[in-house]
């Protein structure tokens, strides 16, 4: 499971989902996990989109910044891609953006 | 006073081979002039609450905000595999297009102020944490982070500067 260390990770990486009509990654994230390689991709792809959105300026439903939470999402999501044995599939990402 | 060793970077790969180089380093990507340890509140994003130049979510503070209390996974962000630095630099540059991020180093093993030390994050590969081990007040927590700051060393990005 995808375990945030601040309950304001998930609102914030949900809200991103919404603005960015990214079905699947609110699935996956109000799952709490995925459940394929594919998915662990999209996961990874859909971190990269919110960053891009995020450098564009957004208010969040909460306190804090859009740059401070996604700081913290960057070590959550890819924390939890390791552990689930999907790291390649993050790293590949991070190689992308 | 330790040896500072001066770097420069243009590109991703530049970085890559000067970080390698340095066995054990903890680094935090830096925009611009900021300080490498501290927020300012001009430079700092609205909405994050700051105490003496601390983000007071990074770490387990008194309600009063006048304490800085131990936790073994709350503390400043380091980067300590080149993965994750190479990561958070792309984050820190697409949220500044038009800055030069810096990379600030230190060696995990060097001499730090009593109280503090740096403790891998047990969810992620590649992060630390700078964590507080002995409760102290804020204003000397930012005394020892001003003190870590003046050790560490610096790769300029020179994309932007020259």
């Amino acid at each position: 499971m995808i375990e945030y260390r601040y309950p304001e990770e998930k609102i914030v990486a949900i809200y991103f989902a919404e603005i960015l009509e990214d079905i699947k990654a609110s699935e996956i994230i109000e799952r709490g996990y995925v459940s394929s390689a594919e998915e662990a991709t999209h996961l990874s792809k859909f971190f990269w989109a919110m960053i891009e959105k995020s450098a564009q300026g957004v208010e969040i439903p909460c306190e804090g910044s859009s740059e401070y939470w996604t700081e913290k999402l960057y070590n959550t999501l890819g924390g939890y891609l390791e552990e689930a044995g999907y790291e390649k599939q993050w790293d590949d990402e991070v190689d992308n953006a | 006073m330790t040896k500072q060793y001066i770097h420069q970077f243009r590109t991703m790969e530049d970085l890559r081979e000067i970080i390698k180089e340095f066995q054990g380093f903890v680094a935090r990507p830096t925009v611009g002039e900021n300080h490498p340890t501290l927020y300012d509140p001009e430079n700092t994003p609205p909405g994050e609450k700051l105490v003496q130049g601390l983000r007071v979510k990074d770490w387990y503070l008194s309600p009063d905000y006048q304490w800085v209390l131990p936790h073994p996974q709350m503390g400043l962000s380091f980067s300590s595999n080149w993965q994750h630095l190479k990561g958070l630099h792309k984050m820190m540059q697409k949220h500044n297009p038009s800055t030069a991020v810096h990379v600030y180093w230190v060696l995990e093993a060097a001499d730090i102020p009593p109280g503090l030390k740096f403790v891998p994050d047990k969810k992620k590969k590649g992060h630390h944490f700078l964590t507080v081990t002995d409760k102290m007040l804020v204003h000397q927590l930012v005394e020892k982070l001003n003190w870590i700051a003046d050790r560490m060393s610096v790769i300029k990005d020179a994309g932007f500067t020259l």
